[in-house]
This record gives structure tokens, sequence and C-alpha cells, in this order.
């Protein structure tokens, strides 16, 4: 095939929650920070760590294992929160791995029938498989 | 294509900001005029706008722009020159907001370098045709003699006369040629005044050539000298005597001095003429002691303050200090006068930066006005509150929120005039802004006496539209209301100009929930709908004392505090329900544990060994029971991110968070509410 076709590619960052690959396209990614001290904010959603001071501003924490109901586990110093960003609204979410960031073409993206479990497209790469959530929903 | 040369760019800022200003009290003068009539001063003010339009219009290099208020301003010097001239109303204020409008809406294609200059010619040759009739109009009365009434008064000596002079086609410059016909008539005879009266205006010259130079002046005994001067002077095409009529010598029968009246008369005009540039003058000076300056700079500024109201806080409750103890006496005398001095200075920006929401209201009167003239509604529009203050960055957002309310309540909530009728109505259709401000929020209220939403039917809407995340049945009627806000729900069948198109009132709503804001529905079906949009004052910087409960950090603002108690255990009153209370001084309060309502563990459990802080709100007051008390700070209030309060952070009495000097994060409590949420 010829391959001077130009394919559209995209940047994603991939992450590991219980063993599962899940992908963030680079946009919507502010910043990957360690886990740390998160203050609790009281009669939020189980799911809702709290917020940190990320450079003077406010960010609430989503605990991406309590989002997807799994049971909670001891975060180590491999813990990460991914800092997102989606309209002008940050979300930090902490998951257990950051793996890598890497071009993606467009064509490898393949939206997915499913509804349940959050997931809108699949990357079925010679790596792995990667699952792209929609974040909107799961972000809320 | 807006290309300004270099150096223009930054002028291009203060050109846009004082156009504008000047065409929204434009704008005003010509709501408020459309009903009540155009006063002298009126007339005036619309041409010194437009003439200013003109001239920086111009100098920015901006030309449609300034021929089309050079258009606007010869109406207006027409108007102004000739008082009784007669026009169409109507036709005059549809051709002037419809030029107020082209003018803003090019101001903001003016940053874009891309955007190539609109044609306004289509409106410049309406506005001609109106000029011609009303000139036109003018011709006919020279013809027909009624212009003497005006060059003459009845007490004029039979000996003034006026001579009308008509200078050469090809002439240029022809005011100059007037001031120097003038100047040599004066050396002949003695002149009174000319019409136009003053040759140094800008639209003198073009009115000259329209209409030729009129000079009153003393004529008899010195006809010849005066013929002879002006067939001196260069550029006269022809001149004219004006005739006067024989009934207006009449006058000079009565026993009046009339040579000392009109000489009074003049020393009036005269005074009057004084006067008015003193006042012109006052006005300029005042002007000047205004200046523009950036909002940015001013967040710059808040920001900076906010930082030193951190610190100083930082260094008066560090530990070191507090070890010294008692014994750093000036010290503390320094630093109680450096916190007032930092206390005033921080008062002093919040004030640079409130202006009256009146602001955004005003503008609202001209929507208003233009959907009454289409919709025929007849709706009238009311504000409530308009001189409460707030942070000028929250009125500016307001802007486009009250634009889309204040629309769909005309649209949508007021019923057409037969409508109301059918349904018994007797009050005018009415809108009303109103707005309050009420612990560190300002609250703006767009409610209308219109039909009233009904939520079942919105649900149904929604449902169908596969926009519900839940069943019907759970939500509640705020909840159901609500959903109008929601993306792709108001896609009316019949898109109107003002709305239908389902992108306005979600993007409203995450604008204000951005600021840390939010916006409620409530309804009456029949009645009307009321949408209140909440939007904390911005960076509020409040003195909090800080409590531990547990591992969390809360403060309360020290205005909410009455006092900080360790309770006896004589004063303390268990009810069989599991309730607390506490005696103080005679009056008991309720306890509320922290731990307990925000399912938070804590370090004490007996309230002996805490610390029960007895607050207030209003005159109820309660007993908030902690740990054990951390410090009193100052620290700038942030509201919560869009996230949380859309999680209904802020109904469980959290108003905010701040980080401190020494990076904690704290959660500032409102008394109020929690004492509604869990007392």
């Amino acid at each position: 095939m010829n391959d001077t076709e130009k394919t559209n590619t995209r940047s994603i960052l991939t992450y590991e929650v219980n063993g599962v690959v899940y992908a963030i396209d680079i946009m919507n990614v502010i910043d990957v920070i360690e886990y740390g001290k998160v203050i609790k904010v009281p009669k939020m959603p189980p799911y809702i760590k709290g917020v940190i001071d990320l450079r003077g501003q406010v960010v609430p924490i989503m605990d991406m294992r309590k989002r997807l109901m799994l049971e909670e586990i001891e975060y180590d110093r491999k813990t990460c929160i991914i800092v997102t960003d989606f309209d002008g609204t940050q979300v930090g979410i902490i998951v257990e791995r950051v793996l890598e960031v890497e071009n993606v073409s467009e064509t490898m993206f393949e939206a997915t029938r499913r509804s349940t479990g959050y997931v809108s497209e699949i990357i079925s790469a010679k790596d792995g498989v990667k699952l792209v959530p929609d974040y909107e929903k799961l972000l809320g | 294509m807006p290309i300004f040369e270099e150096g223009m760019d930054a002028l291009l800022d203060t050109f846009i900001y004082e156009s504008q200003t000047l065409l929204e009290s434009l704008d005003n003068i010509l709501i408020r005029t459309e009903k009540s009539g155009l006063e002298h001063e009126d007339v005036a003010e619309i041409f010194r706008i437009m003439h200013t339009v003109k001239g920086s219009s111009a100098m920015m290099g901006v030309p449609n722009m300034s021929e089309l208020a050079h258009k606007v301003e010869d109406l207006f010097y027409i108007i102004r020159e000739q008082p009784q001239v007669t026009y169409d109303g109507k036709t005059l204020y549809e051709l002037l907001f419809e030029a107020s409008d082209a003018l803003k809406s090019e101001m903001e294609i003016l940053p874009d370098k891309e955007a190539k200059f609109s044609d306004f010619s289509a409106l410049e040759e309406k506005i001609s045709a109106l000029l011609r009739q009303m000139k036109g109009e003018e011709k006919e009365q020279a013809e027909t003699g009624q212009s003497e009434e005006e060059i003459f008064l009845p007490t004029d000596p039979k000996s003034v006369g006026a001579v009308r002079i008509f200078f050469d086609e090809s002439c240029m410059m022809v005011e100059m040629r007037a001031l120097v016909v003038v100047k040599n008539l004066k050396r002949c005879a003695q002149v009174m005044s000319t019409i136009p009266e003053d040759l140094d205006d800008e639209g003198a010259g073009d009115y000259i050539r329209q209409n030729g130079l009129v000079v009153k002046l003393v004529m008899e005994g010195s006809e010849e000298r005066v013929a002879q001067a002006i067939a001196d002077s260069l550029n006269v095409a022809r001149f004219e005597t004006v005739k006067r009529e024989e009934t207006k010598e009449k006058a000079k029968t009565e026993p009046r001095k009339p040579t000392e009246q009109a000489t009074a008369a003049e020393e009036e005009k005269k005074s009057e003429i004084v006067e008015k540039n003193i006042g012109a003058q006052k006005k300029q000076s005042a002007q000047e002691s205004i200046i523009q300056v950036r909002l940015s700079k001013l967040d710059a500024l808040l920001d900076l303050v906010s930082e030193i109201v951190i610190t100083q806080s930082a260094v008066s409750s560090s530990p070191d200090i507090r070890a010294a103890g008692n014994s750093l006496e000036q010290f503390h005398k320094n630093e109680r006068q450096m916190r007032k001095l930092i206390d005033e200075l921080q008062d002093m920006v919040m004030s640079i930066r409130t202006v009256p929401v009146s602001q955004a209201f005003s503008k609202m009167n001209r929507v208003i006005r233009d959907m009454n003239n289409k919709l025929h509604k007849n709706v009238e529009l009311s504000f409530v509150g308009a001189d409460t203050e707030a942070d000028k960055s929250v009125v500016d957002i307001l802007n486009d929120p009250l634009m889309h309310l204040v629309r769909n309540a005309v649209d949508h909530g007021i019923e057409s005039p037969e409508e109301r009728l059918s349904s018994g109505k007797t009050e005018p259709p009415r809108v009303t802004l109103a707005a309050s401000d009420s612990s560190g929020e300002v609250i703006i209220s767009v409610i209308d006496n219109g039909k009233g939403m009904d939520a079942k039917e919105i649900l149904e809407k929604a449902r169908k539209k596969g926009l519900l995340t839940k069943p019907e049945s759970e939500y509640s009627e705020e909840e159901a209301l609500s959903l109008i806000m929601k993306a792709g729900f108001s896609t009316n069948d019949a898109v109107t100009e003002y709305s239908g198109r389902g992108v306005g009132m979600d993007v409203v709503r995450s604008n204000i929930e951005k600021v840390g804001g939010k916006i409620t529905v409530s309804s009456k079906v029949g009645e009307g709908s009321r949408f209140d949009l909440k939007i904390p004052l911005s960076l509020s910087i409040m003195e909090v004392m800080g409590i531990i409960v547990g591992e969390s950090f809360f403060s309360i603002p020290i205005d909410s505090i009455i006092e900080v108690i360790k309770p006896k255990k004589e004063n303390i009153v268990k009810n069989n329900d599991g309730n607390e209370y506490i005696l103080v001084r005679g009056r008991t309060f309720p306890v509320i544990r922290l731990s307990a309502v925000y399912d938070i563990d804590s370090a004490k459990s007996e309230l002996g060994d805490g610390v029960v802080i007895l607050c207030h709100s209003g005159r109820e007051g309660v007993c908030i029971f902690a740990d054990s008390i951390d410090s009193e700070q100052s620290v700038v209030v942030k509201p919560f991110p869009p996230y949380l309060s859309r999680l209904n952070v802020t109904d469980y009495g959290m108003s905010g968070c701040s980080i401190l000097g020494d990076g904690r994060i704290t959660i500032i409590l409102d008394i109020k509410t929690i004492m509604d949420k869990f007392l």
C-alpha cells in the first residue's frame, strides 16, 4: 500500500487503573503530578476525594477506582494525578500508573457500541488494547 | 482591511473604549427622547457625540465610520440650527438606531485584522434622503420668506437689516471667505449677528453653501458701503437684501425701548454662551480627572494586595512570634499599624473595582425597546436595586446572561396582548431586573409576569429529546425547570430571531458557573417565571478563625463568631433524640458537631474536651463543636470550582476555600447555610 497518504495522528497519554490501560488525548491534559495530600471536601460523592492546590488554583480530585466501583487500594509512589481540562473545567484523576505519551493515527480509534463502563472508543494497537473513556460522562 | 499604522494599535483600544462609551450614552439619549422629544441640549449632545466619533474614526483611519458619523452630524446640524424644521420622527429614530448599531458593530470587527470595512452606503443614502427632505423644507421656507421671522426680532429697530450672501460654487474654504466678508462688513456697519452663528463650526461651511450666509446688521445709512464691502470680497457669487415685512414695524410702537431690549437680549445671549462654555470646560475638567485603567491591571493589583494580606497574616501568626509570647510589644504595635494600613489598602482596591450593576441593567433598555418594536407586546422594564455595587469583573459577566434571559422572558414568557386579556391579566407585561447582595454574593434576578413554565411539559420535552439522565419521577420541580438550560433543549419549532436555536442557555449557565456562580429557576404556571443568578463577589478577603476537626481544617468568618467557649458540664443539655444544647448567659443554643454532619472523624468527643464556637446568623445563634482552634487569619476566599458547586457543595454550608500562606487549604463555612441545612 502506498504510504504517502497523510493520516491524522493524535497524541495520547496512556495510564493504568486496576490493570486496565486507558488513554486520554494530550490536548486535555494540563499536568501530571505525584499523588499527595488531598484535602477532603465533606458531603461529596464517594469518588470525589477532595481538592488540591495546583499553583494557586483549587482543583477537584476524582478517584478513578472509586468511580469505576472498584475497592480502594493503598496508593504508592507510582500513583499519579492526571490534571485534565475539558472546556475550561479542570478535574484531577487519581490513576495507579501513568504509562506513556504516544502518537496514534486517527484510524486506530474505533467507536464502540457498548454503553457501560464509560468506554466510547477502543484503540487496538500492537502493544495492547487501550480504552478511551467518554470523559464527559466519566467526569460528569 | 483594518491594518493600522504602527503605533495606532495601541490607540485602537482607547478609540474603541471611548467610542463605545459615547455610543452607549447616545443610545440612552435616543431611548429617552424617542418618547419625550428632543430638547435643545439633547440635540447639542447628539451633535457633539457624532462630531467626536467622526473625528476620532477619521484619525484612526476608519473612513466608513467617519463618513457615517458625518452624515448623522449633518442631520443634527440642521436640527440644531433650524429648530422648527419638520421631519418624520419615526424615520429619524429608525435611522439613528440603525446608525448607532452600525457603528457599534463596526468597532467589534476592528481588532480583527482579516476583516474588511463594512459598507454603510445604503444607510448613508437613507440619511441623505432625509437630509434632502429637511433641507428642501428649509429652501421652501426661505422662499416663502418665513425665515425672516428668525432673522429679525420684533424689537429690532427699522435701521436693522440683513443681507444674504452666496459664494461661488467653486469656492473651497467657504467659512474663510465668510469670515472675511463679515470682517469687511464690520468696518463699515454695525454687525449684529450672522446665520450660521458660529463660522468656526464644522458644519458652517456646508450650511453656507446650501443656504447662503446671512448677516444681520445696521443697514440704514450704510447700504452703499455694505454693498461695496461685499462686492470687494472674494468669491462672492451674489447677494440680496433680506426683506422685512412691514407688519413687524408695529412692535416698535410699544413704549418699551426697543434698542435697549435688543441689547439686553444680546447680553443675555452672550452670558448664555459664556455659561455654556464654562459648563463645557467644567465638564472637560471633570472628565480630565478620570483616567482609564485596564481591568487586567486592577486584577493584578488585587492579586498583589491579596498576597500581601496573606503574607502579613503569615508573619503575624508565625510560630516564632507566638513563641516569643508577650515580650514583643513594639513589634505587635507596629504589626497592628501595618494591619490597619493593609486593611485600608484592601478596601481602596476593592472600591476601585466596584461599579453599580445599573451599568449592565441599563443596556437592557435597548433590548426591550427593540423587542417591543418587533413583537408589539409592550413590555415594561423595571429595575430594583440597580445601585447595588459589585466587582467590575462580575458586572461585565452579567451582560450576556441578562440579554439571554430578558430575551427569553419577552419572547417566550410574556404572552401577546390578546392572550393576556383572555386570561384576565390586567397589569402590564413586565420584566423586572433585581439586584441585591448578601454574605459575599451578588444575587441578580430576572422576573417576568408572563405565562410561567410547566415542569411536566418540560420533562416531557426533555424526554423526547433524550436529555434525561434519570427517571422522570426522580426529578424535583426545580430540577425539571432547570432542564431548559440543558444544551439542545430549546430548539423551538419556530426559531425566532431572538431565541430557539438551542445554544443560548447552556452557555449562559456554564459561564456563570465558571466564576463560581449558580443559576436557579422557579416558576408558577400562569403567573410568571424567575431566574436567580448567584455570583460570589470575586476574591473577597475576609478574616476567619481556623478550626480543626480531626484531619480537616475549616474556617469560620470572624463576623459570624460571637465567642469561643469551653462549656461546663452543668451547662450542657442533651435531648433524648441525641441533640445537644448549651446554655450561655441565659440563652440556650443548639450544638452542631461538624464531625457528625460532615461524616468525618474527630479527635475529641466530649463537648468539654474540645472547643465550642458560638456563632450567629442574624439574631439566631448556634454552637459549633471542633477539636481545637487553629489561628485567626486574613484569607482570600476563592469560590469552589464549578465542578463542585454543581454537586451542591455550597448547600452544605461550605462557601468557598482558601489557600493559606503556609500552603494549607481551608474550607470556609457559611453559618447561615449550616443552620439552614443541619438544624
